[in-house]
């Protein structure tokens, strides 16, 4: 059932990871995800590898929980093993039939692929699991901030992004109980021409957009009441501080990235 | 004591006002009526009776076409054409009457309940630190602490109406008025946002104003007030206005059941009070009756 | 013979994962043609659940549904039988509503059953009619309707598929008295002149003791009980165990009971209230 679904994976909990400043995990992130992107062979993958295991055990989120962010992407992992394994050809030649061609070479390239697309997704599911949607969007804000003249668009935009988090849930259920409802009713989404088929998503998007215009208009009058005005003299209850495990962290990833470099340059070749 | 609330002669209309009053449609007539600090007030109305409107004028969601809204003595309309100052006194009302409303899922904010919580006084300016303190006692007087780090859709309905009532108690309102917040509850969720704010009231002498349909929710309180067609039909104390069952029934409300079978039974000559309100001073009655 | 039967009724919900939940565990019963069947249970009881698996939303884990006498999931043509022959009317019904007008609204059912022009509007102005919608009304947009209003039309809209048995999820949830009594009238004379079963899913005790004549308690997943309104209220303690209110009327005589007095305890409306007074004061007149 679609309500199964967690939208921003926030995983509570109190480790070093997730005390860490949300500026700070967002800047590394995207750090590593710059430098996953540098490795040219599997000695600095092995370290850019090894930095994420690290961290992984740092933040105390179960490896299962952290494998199933895979999950969703099994299918391009798949997919881009295969591309590469039939693409590559340099190498030994493992296996010949008509047009295909299995290599050594595209096996590495594969297996490299695959190791770098993971250590991208666990690296950002990382960023979502330690830290709440909130946070992360108040620290695109506070990034953004000294960019004085767009700051009162960037508070709109991370408040906009901050309650469409909060309401994915709810209009997903909301989706699932009007389709079942309409069902009732003998509504037919399963048969069909396509053309049939988005005609009969009618009886459901459109009471989906009344409610959530309703939604809308009452949340207004609700954060109206709340005292909500903008970000004009807005203070924060989560304040953002740089501690001493921030800077252990930023040097940590500064000490990867030089690793990553010099490896690079030490073994020119992918394996 | 102190009038917290006041509605001094107020008239409300959806429509535009002609000069001819007598043709236009008022959501609100002529209602005057003050509500004290401390006091405990339901406001009771079938659907378009008005209380709704009445609760949208109490904090200047709406404000008055005719007459004045007195929330701690400023009233509800704008002081002057300067924006600045309009929203600063707008906000100075809006902290002291606090607002929840019907629908649990539309009025929270964030992703987690602490950090819903904490959306009014951050609005405020509040200091952080004062902040995270408000939080956590607001959490824990509606008994929601444990969940501070809770996604609030994976809350029950009863559970969410009380992060709501926090978020509302962190901004330290005089006032808690409750818009038919238990409307869309199950009877267990309805049990928990009343006892809820019965323990506000109680413990921490909070002025609440409680609008609602259900009697038996009314029952508890210190004062109810009874709409009608825009205007105000009944004001008094529970014992009082449930005696008139029948004109209760006439403009669409219930009464509770025990104060109904009183009535019915001294209907029959049986000598039993009619103003029982609750199970236990009902079985009270009728024991001693029983017994004599 | 019994017009919807479930035999070992079982669903769970994320079957195969750690997660796995029962939402309805082994539910046996069996509704006879003609009666108002009150559901009551408090949220997450699984009463929801379980009507879905009437008109086959939800398929069953394991056990089978039987509407009049057949299989609903044996094929493709009688899972789709099941879906007409049983309408069911979930919970705010009004937020389904999407047409321009009330009419196109109510037609909206019985269209999907291809039923011929005459019939649906037939169908559409019985309907309609039944539950107060005006013809002025059913020429205007649902949206312009009040709230009351609306949901009569989304009722109407179940009704208009001329369903065997109807099922209503909480259809007074959100009205005022006034509101709910008209619904709960609508729905009692409905069954009386089309003599279909009727099932109405609440939590209130009170409600559904002026209407219904087999109470089915749900609680934990499991069917606690199915049996008249006043086999069921002889259980009234059990009831406000599992969390659900019975009526202050009945808490009045349990507690007279208490007391010692001897009444009986199976009292839910003023009337029957009165009654048992006169009994007891004929008796305690006559010691």
């Amino acid at each position: 059932m679609m309500k199964d679904i967690t939208i921003g994976q926030y995983f509570p909990g109190n480790s070093v990871i997730h005390r860490m400043d949300p500026r700070m995990k967002l800047v590394l992130t995207f750090l590593y995800i710059i430098v996953i992107f540098v490795c040219k062979n599997f000695y600095s993958l092995g370290a850019m590898v090894f930095a994420l295991v690290l961290m992984v055990l740092f933040s105390q989120i179960p490896v299962k929980t952290i494998l199933k962010s895979v999950k969703p992407i099994f299918i391009i992992i798949v997919f881009t093993a295969i591309l590469n394994v039939l693409y590559t050809t340099n190498g030994t030649i493992l296996f010949e039939w008509k047009f295909i061609h299995i290599s050594t070479g595209g096996i590495y390239t594969a297996v490299f692929m695959v190791i770098r697309i993971i250590s991208l997704v666990v690296a950002s599911s990382l960023l979502t699991y330690t830290t709440s949607p909130t946070l992360i969007t108040d620290a695109i804000e506070r990034l953004l901030s000294p960019l004085k003249f767009m700051r009162n668009s960037v508070h709109t935009i991370a408040m906009m992004m901050t309650i469409a988090l909060r309401f994915i849930p709810t209009l997903i259920e909301e989706f699932d109980k009007i389709t079942s409802a309409q069902k009732a009713r003998g509504a037919d989404l399963e048969t069909g021409t396509l053309v049939e088929r988005a005609k009969a998503l009618i009886p459901i998007f459109i009471p989906l957009f009344i409610t959530s215009f309703r939604r809308a208009y009452e949340l207004a009058y609700a954060m109206e009441c709340r005292c909500y005005h903008g970000g004009e003299g807005r203070t924060r209850m989560k304040q953002m501080k740089l501690h001493g495990f921030d800077v252990v962290g930023l040097v940590f990833m500064v000490v990867v990235t030089a690793g990553v470099v010099s490896l690079n340059i030490v073994f020119p070749h992918l394996i | 004591m102190e009038e917290i609330l006041k509605f001094d002669n107020v008239s409300f209309s959806y429509d535009e006002i002609t000069e001819d009053t007598s043709r236009t449609e008022y959501a609100i007539r002529n209602v005057s009526l003050s509500i004290k600090t401390g006091e405990y007030v339901a406001v009771l109305g079938h659907n378009g009776s008005g209380k709704s409107t009445f609760a949208k004028l109490c904090n200047g969601i709406l404000v008055p076409d005719e007459g004045q809204v007195l929330v701690n003595g400023l009233s509800t309309h704008n002081p002057s054409d300067d924006e600045t100052e309009n929203l600063e006194h707008i906000m100075k009302i809006r902290k002291d009457v606090g607002m929840v409303f019907q629908n649990p899922d539309n009025q929270i904010v964030a992703t987690i309940v602490e950090e819903d919580v904490a959306f009014g006084p951050e609005n405020l300016g509040v200091d952080p630190l004062e902040i995270r303190k408000r939080v956590d006692e607001s959490l824990k007087a509606v008994g929601m602490y444990e969940y501070r780090g809770h996604e609030p859709h994976k809350l029950s309905g009863g559970q969410k109406q009380r992060v709501a009532i926090a978020g509302i108690l962190a901004m330290q309102p005089r006032c808690l008025v409750l818009d038919e917040s238990t409307a869309m509850l199950d009877p267990r969720g309805r049990r928990e946002v009343m006892n809820t704010v019965r323990k506000l009231h109680d413990d921490l002498g909070m002025t609440v104003v409680f609008i609602t349909h259900f009697m038996d929710e009314a029952v508890t309180a210190d004062r109810v007030v009874v709409m009608d067609k825009g205007h105000v039909i009944m004001d008094g104390t529970p014992k009082e206005v449930f005696k008139n069952a029948e004109r209760l029934r006439e403009v669409g409300l219930d009464v509770p059941q025990a104060t109904e079978f009183s009535i019915e039974l001294s209907k029959i000559g049986l000598n039993v009070p009619t103003d029982t309100l609750n199970t236990d001073e009902c079985v009270e009655a009728l024991s001693a009756l029983l017994e004599e | 013979m019994a017009i919807l039967k479930t035999e070992n009724l079982t669903y769970c919900y994320s079957t195969g994962t750690p997660f796995e939940v029962t939402a309805l565990d082994n539910a046996n019963i069996e509704i006879d043609d003609g009666e108002l069947v009150a559901v009551i249970g408090h949220t997450g009881s699984g009463k929801s659940t379980l009507i879905q698996h009437f008109n086959g939303l939800l398929k069953p884990t394991s056990g089978k549904v039987l509407v009049d006498g057949k299989d609903i999931w044996e094929s493709k043509a009688s899972l789709r039988e099941a879906r007409f022959k049983v309408g069911l009317c979930f919970q705010y019904p009004e937020y389904q509503l999407f047409e321009e007008t009330s009419y196109k609204d109510i037609a909206f059912g019985p269209k999907n059953m291809k039923l011929s022009e005459e019939e649906i509007d037939r169908r559409v102005r019985k309907a309609a009619e039944f539950v107060g919608v005006t013809d002025d009304m059913l020429e205007r947009s649902p949206f312009d309707l009040s709230g009351g209003e609306k949901r009569r039309v989304a009722i109407a809209g179940v009704m208009a598929m001329e369903p065997k048995i109807l099922i209503l999820d909480e259809p007074t949830s959100g009205l005022d008295p006034k509101g709910r009594d008209k619904i709960l009238g609508l729905i009692k004379e409905y069954r009386q002149e089309t003599g279909s079963t009727v099932m109405i899913v609440s939590h209130s005790m009170e409600d559904v003791a002026k209407i219904a004549t087999k109470v089915l308690v749900m609680n934990s997943s499991k069917v606690m009980s199915y049996d008249t309104v006043d086999e069921t209220y002889k259980r009234a303690d059990e009831i406000m165990q599992m969390g659900l209110d019975v009526p202050q009327i009945t808490k009045i005589f349990m507690g007279l009971h208490e007391k010692g007095f001897p009444v009986r305890t199976n009292i839910y409306t003023v009337e029957q209230g009165i009654e048992e007074i006169k009994r007891i004061r004929g008796q305690v007149n006559g010691l």
